[in-house]
Parts: structure tokens; sequence; C-alpha cells
């Protein structure tokens, strides 16, 4: 049997692209590696999702299930407890091997979406000095530990990065009975969003301590202690400042990185910033065969906005296998150099509708203009009062205005 | 006072003055929910609350039906620590009723099996 879309990862992107997709009348598989759909949602048990698609503030798995309940209504197959080992090139098709906990298998579809969400930066990329003891945690795998295990990771705590996961993680363990001593940031601003500063720190009188980072973890098969120090502005540690601080635990919530492993081989475009494939704006790579969505694509802020893209690639992978997606006259969106890189690169102009172009800011800027401009006119503008590095920001395009060129820039 | 409002991602920044007739005016919100955050907020503070509690199974995670008053956090904490899952647990399941007579509910969000 040949698919029409294989789907890759069961997660927000991953459920949303099967569910478009079979709309769009596509014969699909979704392939999970987990016993059940729903992804790191499920170990996302704090509120705040759910506010674009279902105007709620649902929890993690109460978005996931919603997802899940509209997945079951669609005719798919589902294989669960299956991960891919290797995606083959085969011309026409493409041949996924997939292993289960019962056998190899091989699968042929027309089109891929790929939506295996992201991976937590671990110790190793970090430089982290000192010892290798127990005790050392990604934020990520100690929600894991805490929420869905019911085991606790330790009981005097110190968090290095200020991503979301690490403040989420922060009032969690706070809640289980552990001392959160503090957060750590190396940069002058935090990592994650003000809200969770505001909910997860300062409600529970944990402090943030911006521009200091851990330089030394202590001890011998547990972690003992942690050394930190402030650094300067060019991120050095100002060692003669160092202070000791005695723990058991230390999380690292210091940055996500696209799982995309198994297409780095692959003969597609890549992008260094995000670290994952290029795309146009029906998130087709350069091998057409393959969309890429979600956090694999790249780190989202919001899996709301997970859930639109994997929307987005499942459909137009049906329509690609079906031989209804003819893009032609590509072009270049080009950006200034506030603006670190756009999804899409890639946009045509043989056709209307509108598109959706997502982008971060190199740094923070104030009563800004988002400006869209085509054969030197204004063809879309946002004003916004801040934009911020931290935030992905995202502007909406009627393509029918597109003519032969397309740039975005942020008016300071 | 100054606030950070929690009730979406965007994080406004609000302002909050108290008018002398008791009048309370928020500014700096970009929607309806912030200036309902922000008269809640000075008034009576109030959270949503998510934890989880053990089963033999793994785990069942928990949310309180609406936000409760904050005062009340680790009380309610400690009351779901004290409250045994009953057998075959499904999402949507209410886990404890009207707890400490504030008229919310704990609700089972979802359901968490290890191996």
């Amino acid at each position: 049997m040949i698919y029409d879309v294989a789907v890759i990862g069961g997660g927000p992107a991953g459920m949303a692209a099967a569910i478009s997709a079979t709309k769009e009348g596509a014969k699909v598989v979704l392939i999970e590696r987990d016993y059940r759909v729903g992804g790191i949602l499920n170990q996302c048990i704090h509120n705040g999702f759910g506010l674009a698609y279902f105007g709620a503030e649902l929890t993690g798995p109460q978005y996931a299930k919603r997802w899940e309940d509209e997945l079951k209504k669609q005719k798919l197959d589902i294989k669960l407890n299956t991960t891919l080992e290797q995606i083959t090139d085969c011309k026409k098709l493409v041949e996924l091997t997939v292993v289960s906990n019962k056998n190899v298998e091989k699968i042929k579809a027309k089109s891929v979406v790929l939506s295996m969400g992201c991976r937590e930066r671990p110790a190793g990329a970090i430089n982290l000095c000192g010892t290798r003891p127990a005790g050392v945690f990604s934020a990520g795998q100690a929600q894991k530990f805490v929420n869905i295990h019911g085991k606790m990771v330790g009981k005097k705590v110190v968090i290095l990065g200020s991503g979301d996961i690490g403040l989420i993680m922060a009032r969690r363990l706070t809640c289980e009975g552990a001392k959160v001593i503090g957060v750590y940031e190396i940069m002058s601003k935090c990592g994650g969003l003000a809200r969770n500063v505001a909910q997860c720190l300062n409600d529970f009188n944990i402090p943030l301590h911006l521009s200091t980072t851990v330089v030394e973890v202590i001890g011998e098969k547990r972690v003992e202690a942690v050394v930190v120090a402030p650094v300067d502005e060019n991120l050095k540690p100002i060692l003669e400042k160092k202070k000791i601080i005695k723990c058991d635990t230390l999380l690292l919530s210091v940055g996500l990185i696209p799982e995309n492993d198994l297409i780095q081989d692959f003969d597609i475009e890549f992008d260094n910033v995000t670290g994952s494939a290029v795309v146009n704006e029906y998130f087709q790579t350069s091998n057409s065969k393959i969309f890429i969505c979600g956090n694999v694509l790249h780190v989202n802020d919001l899996a709301d906005n997970v859930s639109r893209e994997g929307l987005q690639a499942g459909k137009f992978a049906a329509l690609f296998a079906k031989n209804k997606l003819i893009p032609q006259n590509t072009i270049t969106i080009v950006h200034d150099n506030h603006i670190k890189y756009t999804v899409p690169k890639y946009i045509h102009t043989n056709s209307t509708g509108t598109a959706t172009i997502s982008f971060r800011v190199d740094k923070e800027y104030h009563q800004v203009k988002i400006i869209a401009k085509s054969n030197n006119e204004i063809i879309s503008q946002k004003p916004s009062p801040v934009v911020i590095a931290g935030e992905m920001q995202s502007l909406i395009i009627d393509k029918s205005k597109i003519k032969n060129d397309l740039s975005l820039e942020i008016e300071v | 006072m100054k606030l950070v409002c929690i009730r979406c991602p965007r994080g406004c920044n609000l302002n909050i003055t108290k008018k002398s007739n008791g009048q309370i005016i928020v500014t700096g919100n970009s929607c309806p929910r912030g200036e309902e955050y922000g008269k809640q907020e000075i008034t009576q503070p109030k959270r949503t609350i998510t934890t989880i509690q053990k089963t033999d199974f793994g785990t069942v995670s928990l949310v309180t039906s609406k936000a409760i008053d904050k005062n009340l956090y680790f009380d309610v904490l400690k009351k779901i620590k004290n409250t045994k899952v009953k057998p075959n647990p499904q999402v949507g399941d209410v886990f404890i009723k009207n707890i400490f007579k504030t008229k919310v509910d704990i609700i089972i969000s979802g359901i968490h099996m290890c191996e």
C-alpha cells in the first residue's frame, strides 16, 4: 500500500497535519513513538494552552485531547509505539523504515510531513565545568520524571537558564515540596515569557539572577553544590565574584534544538539560524516530497502556533500527493538585519490567499512597525509597541499583492 | 500598582490605580481579560492550580476547574496529595468536588501511564 501522506510524530504539529491531510482526502499514516499521541503536551500539565484555537485556557493534556478527539474522527492509520529509523528518497516516492515493538516495516508515501518536534540542549553543549554527578537534569526531562512518572528529582534545586520550561519547573518543583534556590540566566534578559516570571517565580519568591551563570558543578555521586558567577558584557564569567551555592539538583533550561537528525544527510537546503530545513509558504522543503512544520522546523513559543503550522503543512502535503500543488514563480523573501530569519524563506506569486510570515528579531526594539514591501510598495504592515528576541513575530501577507519581490523590514 | 497580566502569553504590563470612590482603573491591557485580571489581582488574587497525583500505573494530572483564591495554593496541593485516585479514572472526572467550599472542583486533565 502506498500512502499519500506519512506524518512523522504525533505531537501538536503532527496531529494537526494528519487531520488536515485526511480532510483533504488523502490516505494518511501517522507514526508516533510513544504509546499515545500528544507528544510533549502530555507532560506539560500547566495551563495556558489553546487560547488561539479553542478560546480557553487549557492544560497541555487537555489541549492534546481536543486534537486527539478530532484525529480519532478521521479515517487514517495511526501507528503507535513506532519510531522512524530511516528516510529514503525513491524518486517519485519516499520510503520510510519504521521500527515498532512488533517488527521492522517499510512504508511508502508520496509525501512526508516531518513533525518530530525538538530536543533540549544538554549539559555537554554548554561547556559546563566540574564533575558529572547524578542530579543534573534538563528541565523537560525533570518535567517527565515528576509529572508522568511521579518521581521527584531533588530537594534543593538550582535552575540554569530562564527558558519557559525552566520557569514552569521552578513552580512545579516548589509545588512538589522542593526548595528552588534561584534561576540563573547568562543573558541580561529573561528567556521566558513575562507572565511566567510573574506566576512561576514571583508568586513563590524565587529569585531570577540575570547576567549570571553556573561556572562549575561540585559533587561526587550526587550534586553537592554549584558555583555561580556574574558575567561581563562579553558573557565572560567574572570569577573573582563567584559564589558557592549548596544544592542537590541542577536543572538546565538552556534552549531547544529541532530534532531533525534523520534528514541532515538528505540533500535539502538548510538554514544555519534555525538549524533546520528551509521552506516555502506550503511548508515544503527543497525536496518537494518533504514537508516540515512545528518545532522541528523552528522552535516556537506557543503550541497553538505549532498546530497552525501543522494544519497548513498537512493540507499542502495532501495536495502535493494528488498533483494539485504546483508552485511557480518562486521568490526569496529578503529581510533587513533586525530580523534573524523568516519562515517561509520562499513564496510564490502564482497563487492567491494569505501567507503568514513568522520571524524572530535579533534584539529588543520599541515602537516599531513591521513592514512587508513588494515592488517598493507596502503590501502589509503592523505597528508593535515592543518586539523582543525571545518572542516570535508574525505578519500576514495577501499573496495576490506580491509582484516580483518581497522584503520584510522592522522600521525602528 | 504595576503588574504583568498572566491571562495570555502576551503578558501586558498593567497599571492599576484605585480611585477615592473605590473604583479600580486598569490601563496597559490589550483586551478585556487584562482588565478582569487587574481588578481581581488587587482585590483577591486567584490562580489556576495544576499538579499530579500518583497511581499504581503512573499519574493523573489535575487542574482546578477555575482560578482559586491564591492564599489556598498550598492547602489545595496538600488536600490533593491526601486524596486517593479511584480505580479506572477518566479525563474530565471530578477528583475533588467543591474544594474548601470554594465552588471550585479539582478535575482530572490527563491519565499518564509509565512502564
